[in-house]
Formats: structure tokens, C-alpha cells, sequence
């Protein structure tokens, strides 16, 4: 066995072993507080080659997390390091902190003492076996086969990239609890130019273990190759648009990443906040966000305060189901806790618990894309990332982004790619406004989210 | 610190490696964040290690340790080294760069009197109590969502590297913030935000304008008039981008396309274009480590960077002329340019890339009502919620809220404001630039690159004049 598989396999007794150690001196020394000790330890290896500029990473995420109460007064400090002398170091600045708290917190639940726990997810050994001779020759290939596409390809990147880990926490609760994984990734991301006209294409692998990249890099060139035909659409106006599996991911995924949260509901920023029961989209939409899905390098057997994940409805036939919740919002909702609190986007140490989805999925229709096309007939389908999603008005809902990557819809069929579009719609309106469900099932960056036609959002282009 | 580092540095050299830089970052960062009257964040976070940029035939590897003992920090380096050795033969464009004569500076920090490090905690609290008193007077009704921010970051920077260069330096920023929601009659929310930050000290937050009164004023003000602001209209009009917006144009529009790896790996369209009238005669803009600070400039000092290269001032457009890329020791070769101390990295979990400083557009000879009267009729967007911009130089911008401007008058005001267009384009369009400038860094957003964010930058700027700009939103 190597070295990195004894690490891995040794890891859960090993951050626990830190957690126990820390929370007795936590005790003895300040008894009268109560104390949580999160300890993070992962490692990582990232090539990335651009242009033949090579982009070499490694190390990992290692830190200590310690939230302090008294009173219900809470104080948090992190410190990087899984030494003695870090623990300590977060113990001792969590309790000054909390005793610089003026007003007790009246909503602070305590510490959870659930027993249970969710599953990890699949634990793929070649991740730790993985060289970085092996990570340098995939990303290369990724590099190559998208540079060898087309003479007008004028800019690749690809990457390739493995990591694993694991977390743990314990409480003065008696709560202890942990979670491991592996993931591996690659991307390719490719310009071609042709004239003035620069367009960009690309295309990803994930999963648990070190996945096959082959192809990744051709299709990433092909797609940017093709945009380079595009034509300006010339056409302004509501109309009807197919998105597919990422561009109406990201657009679900935007539409509830604030709407559906336990912390934007019980602070007012969400206007779904008193919608439990009612319809929100049409009949037949069903959404669950789920935590425990074995192939997801999102899974985790427990959340950030040791909660197990599990599998929350969130609109079933059109009506808002469930928010979702951490242990401190749920209990200031008066709501059961739902799993979950995140510590960042890799469960960072130096993150407080916050509420964030796990893998939002959303249950297929038994259309292609190219069917939705088909029904829609005149409109526009609209591939890829969305530029400016992100920027999108959360509290309201409005939206507006270009979309690089769409492509005319006629007579029902698929046609001519066309030149940078805008569109804009309300992304709370946009669960009443789908008109139909694609039939995809896999499990992409932005989540298990089939293509979706729409209707009434405004294209400027 | 720099004999334990230079003991290393030795020994991976002596194990193969061309050349070493080492790093040594202690940040401490204090966030305190009340929302609706209770503190829901109170933090206190350490970050300390160390990283090892190992070159090795024109490759190089980057791995780091928060463990600090000599033999962890050995096996950075050795990691570091062996990516890089694998690296070596699929490497196209070579890190190989000009020997620079060793630099050694070990005593510089901001010009700052009130440290907010050395404050207490009740001093944080009584800026973030002081804000929120004044929200909720200004404002009168009930404010929907109420969110006060303060966020500091101090702390130890070490460089030293194979050529014996030792860079020792103090990072500092500070941040002060507030965000207001209202609640219009029809139950849309509507959100205003103000407030400030840079490398300076408390004392800046005592000056005209920049007070935890005057931010709260400015935030709750805003927002109870976007209670009766209209959807922005669609389509394209003249348009005049207030200060902070047109400081986040500058930097994410067009100072990421001058940063040198996107030049080196001809991803970013200006690649071949230095020389060449990009823009109007009435726009210029810089890029520069250290500016100096008064009531409305409030730069990120950054006196070297993370190669233990001193920051240049580099300019990037000279009356719409593009004069400059932002390049580290390794890009800057293949951009037939200088290192000119853009190389950085937020922490010590990362390599230096090249990334902006201050940047911002150079202010011109109009007042703001000049500049209004000139624009006859169109768009006064303000504040920027963010933006994002693709490689080709496409752009979308959210203004936080604005005016639309009738015969050079302020008719009412508009709300979800987007900007979109595509930058080569949009510099061509610019008629002019206000006298007043103003500049922002700090510690809430920043910038973000190559999963490195939030990185502190400054971004500023005049109010500037375009012919005319793509406007998004509901039609």
C-alpha cells in the first residue's frame, strides 16, 4: 500500500485524535464556555498547461476552525495548521471573542448532538496514486488534442486535477463526527479566431476518481470553432428559448441560491420567504436538492456542523416545499434542520457555517433538446455559461446576461450559431415560465439539471 | 524566517532546481458583520505558511505547507521541484527570465496613524453601531434587510529568492461597509450599498465624506429612492458611469486583458495591438503599487510584488493608445516587456500570477454638470454591483442604480442598470472625463483570478462621458 493510501485510510483517527485533544484543553481551560473544533485536512495536485505555459500547484487545504459560546455569544477563529499550536491558537481568540459580545444572541440553538450520519461517497484509490507526471501527461493531452482541432484555434488551456481529504468535527456536546472524498477533473478551454472575430468554446470531466479526459479537448475546440460562423441574430424582443443542460442550471441554480435559503428567509431578503405551499413553477416541475448522490465529488456524509446530508424536496409539482436550513436558522425559523451548513466552497476552515445548496437536481422531462427545439419552433437556444449570471439581482430575482453561445432556432431546427445575445427575465418568474423539460440525466458542475425551453424572456440582439 | 528559507533554497538547488523564490505570509484578518441587530459574524482568522516557486529546465512547480517546521518546508520545496521536473518536457513557452540585481528592503508599510489592528474590538463595534443607528434614522421606515460590514487584514509579508533579494513588507486594508434593502408597496426589495476602504487607517473614517454616518446616509438615502425608481430602459444610449464604476470598468474590462500571461498565451484580443489607438483621444489609464491617499482616494499599498519586484507604474493607455501589459518576471519576455511587479498571490496556497494594483482612468477637465449637459438625454449609471467580462473583451456591468437624464437634466431615477457591450468597442465611444476622482480598494470583494479572490485592488476613476453604451434590463 503507499504511502498516501495509509494517510488516507488513517486520516478520520487522525483529525479526531486533533479534536479530541483540543477540545479537552478547551475544557479544561475555559469549562464554562461550550466549544465546536472543525479540522480540515486535503490534498491537491493542479497542472494546467496554456498556451504551453505550464501552471503546476501543489498542496493542500490544512486549518483549524473553532467556534466559542457563552451565553449564547458566539466567537470564531481559524488558523491555518493542524498543530497543537494552531488549535490552541483558535481556542483561546474564540473565547476572547465571544467575550467581547455586548448583546446575547436569543436565536442560538447550542451545538447539535445528533447521532446520526449520511454516507460518504465513493472513494476512488487511483486519486491517491495519481503522479504528477500523470497529471502533467493529461492535461497535455488535453492541450494537444484541442491545439490539433483547427488552424484558427488560437489559445488552449487545458487542466487536470486530483484532490483529496477529509474533514471532522466534535463538540462539548459529545458530537463527533467526519467525511472523506477524492475528485479528479480536467478542462479545456479554447479560443479560435477568424478575422476580428474571437469566440471561445470549452468542456470539463469530473467525478470521484481520476476520469477518462479523452475528448474533452475536441469538443471544447469544436464548439469554439463553430461560434466562429456566428451571425448577428438582429432580432429584439420577448421570445421563446431553449437552454441547455448548463445555461438552465445556472439559471435554476441562480434562482435559488437566495430564494430557497433558511438565512435569506429569516432575514427578509427573499421574496419566497411566506410562499411554503404555493405554487411557485408550473405543474410537474419537481426540484430536490440533493447531498448524497455517490458519484458527486460534492457528497459528504455530513454538513459543516456535523448534520447528515440527506435529500430535500424543494418544489414538488410546481409548489415550494422546503428551505433549506443550518442549525442556527432552522431553529430561528422554527423549522427542522435540513443539513445544510457549509463551511465555503471546500468546506474551508476559515468559514463560518452558512447555508448553501449541495448538488440541486431536477427531475427530467422525456424531451431532447432538439425536440424542445422542434415545439418551440422560432427562437433561439442558448448554450454554455451565461456571462453575468452571477451579478444577477438576487433580492428581486432580475436578471440580465449575454449569452456567447446560441445558436438561431427555425422552422423548428437548430440552426446558424449567432453573434453575443443579451437576455433578461426575472429569475423568480422563471419557474412559472418553463414550457418544457429536457431529458438529460447527468450530473454536470451546475448540477443534475436537464435542458429547459422558456418563455417570455427579452433577447436583445 | 529568510535563513530558514534560504536553507532550503539551497537545498532544492542543489537537487536540480535553476532557481527558487520563497515565500512567507502571517495574515490576520478580523471580520465583523451585524445584520438586522445581531452580529452574525465575528471572526478572527490566521493564515501562515509558506510556498516554493521551483524552476527546472524552463518549468516551473508551485507547492506549499502551513506546517513550518524545516523539514515540511523541505518538502514543499522538494514537491515543487518534482512538479516542475515533470512539467519540464511539455513546456512550450519557457520560464526563463533576465537575472535582476538582488533587492533588499525590509521596513515598509503604509503611512497609517490609527491602526486598526491595534484597535479593540468595542472600536470595530462602535463603527458598525454608529452605521446603523444612522441607517435606520435616515431611512424612517422599516428597513427590510440591514447589513453593517467591517473587515481588516494586517499582517507580515517575507520574499526572498536564489538571486538573495529580501522583501519584507506590512499589507494592510481596511473596509467599512453598509447595505440597506428596502421593501417597495408592490413587495419587490430593492438594496443600496455605500462605503469605503483602502491601506489606510482609522483615521480616514473621521474625514468629510467617509464617516460611518456618511456611508449609512448614503446607503439608506439611496435605497428609500430606489423605493420609486424605474426599471432601467433597454437599448442604447449616451451614458455618463459614476467614479466606482467607471474604476471597475477600467479593471475588469480592459486591465485584464493587459495582464501578461493572457498577452504571452495571445489569449487576450490586444496581444499584437501595443501601438495602436485603441481607444478615444480622451481616455488614459493607469496601473500602479503605491498612489498617495486623501478623502476620496484610498489606494491597496503595494510596494513589491510576490517575485520581490517593485511595483512600477505602468500605463496602460495613453490618450486611447495601448502602451503597456502588466507582466510578471515570466511573462514579461514574451510580452517584449518589463517585469513590472504585477506577479501576486493572495496567500501562500498560491503561486503569483499577474494580476492589477490600482488601476483606474486619469481624470479629465469636466464637471459633472458639464458632463450631464453634454449628454443631452441617456443613462447616469452609478455603483457597481459587479460584472464580469469573457476573453474576447465582452462585457456586462450591473449599476447599482442611476437617472435618466432628459435635455441634460436629472429626470427620475432607474434601478438594475446593466451595461454590456464589448470594451474595444466601448473605448472608442468615450466623449470625455469629469475633474473629481476618486479611488477604492478594500477587503469585501476584491478581485478574482485563477481561483485567487478576493485579492485586494484599487479601482478608480472620473465620472466618464461615452457616446453610447448597450443597456440591459426589462423592456
Amino acid at each position: 500500500m503507499s504511502s498516501n493510501k495509509v494517510q488516507f485510510d488513517g486520516l478520520h483517527d487522525e483529525l479526531r485524535s486533533i479534536i479530541d485533544r483540543g477540545l479537552k484543553y478547551a475544557k479544561e481551560r475555559y469549562p464554562e464556555f461550550q466549544h465546536e473544533i472543525y479540522a480540515i485536512n486535503t490534498r491537491s495536485l493542479n497542472i494546467s498547461i496554456q498556451a504551453g505555459m505550464v501552471n503546476a500547484v501543489q498542496g493542500g487545504q490544512v486549518g483549524i476552525g473553532v467556534r466559542s459560546v457563552k451565553n449564547k455569544k458566539l466567537g470564531f477563529t481559524s488558523a491555518s495548521g493542524i498543530l497543537d499550536e494552531n488549535v490552541n491558537f483558535a481556542v483561546d481568540n474564540a473565547v476572547i471573542l465571544s467575550k467581547t459580545i455586548p448583546d446575547f444572541d436569543d436565536r442560538w440553538p447550542g451545538f447539535i448532538d445528533h447521532p446520526g450520519t449520511g454516507k460518504d461517497g465513493v472513494l476512488e484509490d487511483d486519486v491517491l496514486e495519481y503522479t504528477a507526471e500523470q497529471a502533467v501527461n493529461a492535461a497535455n493531452g488535453i492541450f494537444q488534442e484541442a491545439k490539433g482541432y483547427d488552424e484558427r484555434i488560437i489559445s488552449v488551456s487545458g487542466n487536470a486535477t486530483i484532490s483529496y481529504g477529509g474533514f471532522a468535527l466534535g463538540n462539548s456536546e459529545g458530537l463527533m463526527k467526519s467525511s472523506r472524498y477524492t475528485a479528479g477533473g480536467g478542462t479545456a478551454q479554447i479560443s479560435a479566431k477568424e478575422g476580428d472575430k474571437t469566440k471561445n468554446g470549452s468542456d470539463y470531466r469530473m467525478g470521484r476518481g481520476v476520469p477518462d479526459f479523452t475528448g474533452v479537448g475536441i469538443q471544447g475546440a469544436k464548439e469554439a470553432v463553430t461560434l466562429l460562423d456566428s451571425e448577428p441574430f438582429g432580432r429584439t424582443g420577448e421570445m421563446k428559448l431553449v437552454f441547455d443542460n448548463i445555461a438552465a442550471g445556472q439559471t435554476v441554480a441562480t434562482g435559488l441560491a437566495n430564494s430557497i435559503n433558511g438565512k435569506s428567509v429569516v432575514e427578509g431578503r427573499t421574496i419566497w420567504a411566506d410562499k411554503i405551499a404555493d405554487q411557485v413553477g408550473i405543474e410537474g416541475l419537481y426540484i430536490y436538492d440533493d447531498g448524497q448522490i455517490p458519484e458527486d465529488p460534492n457528497m459528504q456524509a455530513v454538513d459543516g456542523e456535523g448534520f447528515p446530508r440527506a435529500k430535500t424536496p424543494i418544489i414538488e409539482n410546481g409548489v415550494l416545499k422546503s428551505f433549506l436550513f443550518d442549525n442556527y436558522y432552522a431553529n430561528a425559523h422554527g423549522s427542522e434542520n435540513t443539513g445544510h451548513a457549509n463551511r465555503g466552497g471546500q468546506q474551508s476552515y476559515e468559514a463560518l457555517p452558512n447555508i448553501g445548496s449541495s448538488t440541486i437536481t431536477l427531475n427530467p422531462g422525456n424531451k431532447s433538446k432538439e425536440q424542445l427545439a422542434e415545439e418551440i419552433g422560432e427562437g433561439v437556444l442558448v448554450t454554455g455559461s451565461l456571462t453575468g449570471m452571477g451579478h444577477s439581482n438576487l433580492i428581486s430575482g432580475d436578471f440580465s446576461v449575454v449569452s456567447p453561445s446560441s445558436f438561431r432556432i427555425e422552422n423548428g431546427e437548430i440552426g446558424k450559431p449567432i453573434d453575443s445575445i443579451t437576455i433578461a427575465g426575472n429569475l423568480y418568474k422563471s419557474f412559472n415560465q418553463i414550457i418544457g423539460i429536457g431529458n438529460e440525466t447527468d450530473l454536470t458542475f451546475m448540477g443534475k439539471i436537464p435542458s429547459i425551453a422558456y418563455e417570455g424572456f427579452t433577447v436583445s440582439g | 524566517m529568510f535563513d530558514s528559507l534560504q536553507s532550503v533554497i539551497k537545498k532544492v538547488e542543489s537537487e536540480g532546481a535553476s532557481f527558487v523564490d520563497a515565500r512567507y505570509d502571517e495574515l490576520l484578518i478580523r471580520t465583523m458583520i451585524k445584520e438586522n441587530g445581531r452580529i452574525t459574524n465575528l471572526k478572527t482568522m490566521k493564515r501562515a505558511g509558506v510556498g516554493f516557486n521551483v524552476y527546472h529546465n524552463g518549468a516551473s512547480g508551485y507547492a506549499f505547507s502551513a506546517d513550518l517546521s524545516q523539514a515540511a518546508m523541505e518538502n514543499a520545496a522538494q514537491n515543487a521541484l518534482g512538479i516542475a521536473k515533470a512539467s519540464a518536457p511539455v513546456v512550450l513557452i519557457k520560464s526563463e527570465y533576465e537575472t535582476l540585481s538582488p533587492q533588499k528592503s525590509l521596513d515598509l508599510k503604509p503611512d497609517i496613524r490609527e491602526k486598526p489592528w491595534e484597535a479593540d474590538t468595542s472600536d470595530r463595534l462602535d463603527i458598525i453601531n454608529r452605521m446603523e443607528t444612522t441607517a435606520k434614522d435616515v431611512y424612517q421606515d422599516k428597513i427590510a434587510s440591514l447589513m453593517l460590514l467591517y473587515g481588516e487584514l494586517s499582517g507580515t509579508k517575507i520574499f526572498t529568492n536564489s538571486e538573495g533579494t529580501e522583501i519584507k513588507w506590512n499589507p494592510h486594508v481596511v473596509d467599512v461597509r453598509t447595505m440597506v434593502a428596502g421593501k417597495t408597496p408592490a413587495g419587490d426589495l430593492v438594496r443600496a450599498m455605500d462605503g469605503t476602504g483602502g491601506s489606510v487607517g482609522l483615521e480616514y473614517y473621521k474625514l468629510e465624506g467617509n464617516t460611518p454616518e456618511d456611508i449609512a446616509t448614503n446607503s439608506a438615502k439611496n435605497a428609500k429612492e430606489l423605493l420609486e425608481a424605474k426599471a432601467a430602459p433597454a437599448g442604447e444610449f449616451s451614458a455618463l458611469t459614476e467614479n466606482s464604476l467607471s474604476g471597475v470598468l477600467a479593471h475588469e474590462s480592459f486591465g485584464h486583458l493587459t495582464e501578461g500571461d493572457f498577452i504571452a498565451t495571445k489569449t487576450s484580443p490586444i496581444h499584437d495591438r501595443i501601438g495602436e489607438q485603441l481607444g478615444s483621444e480622451h481616455v488614459s489609464m493607469i496601473d500602479e503599487g503605491i498612489m498617495p491617499t486623501s478623502n476620496k482616494v484610498a489606494p491597496f499599498y503595494l510596494p513589491y510584488d510576490d517575485e520581490g519586484v517593485k511595483t512600477d507604474k505602468v500605463t496602460l493607455l495613453d490618450k486611447g493608445v495601448l502602451k503597456g501589459f502588466l507582466n510578471s518576471r515570466a511573462t514579461a519576455p514574451h510580452t517584449d516587456g518589463v517585469p513590472s511587479g504585477n506577479a501576486r498571490a493572495i496567500n501562500y496556497t498560491f503561486g503569483p500570477i499577474p494580476r492589477m494594483r490600482n488601476t483606474y482612468i486619469t481624470p479629465g477637465d469636466l464637471t459633472e454638470e458639464e458632463a450631464i449637459e453634454e449628454m443631452g438625454t441617456g443613462i447616469y449609471a452609478i455603483g457597481t454591483s459587479g460584472g464580469q467580462v469573457t476573453l474576447d473583451g465582452t462585457f456586462l456591468f450591473k449599476a447599482i442604480r442611476g437617472y435618466w437624464i432628459e435635455n441634460g437634466e436629472k429626470k427620475y431615477p432607474i434601478k438594475d442598470v446593466t451595461l454590456t457591450g464589448n470594451i474595444l468597442n466601448l473605448l472608442k465611444e468615450i466623449k470625455g472625463t469629469t475633474k473629481d476622482f476618486e479611488l477604492k480598494s478594500g477587503y469585501f470583494g476584491g478581485c478574482g483570478k485563477g481561483g485567487q479572490y478576493p485579492l485586494p485592488v484599487g479601482n478608480g476613476g472620473p465620472k466618464v462621458l461615452f457616446n453610447k453604451i448597450r443597456f440591459g434590463g426589462e423592456m
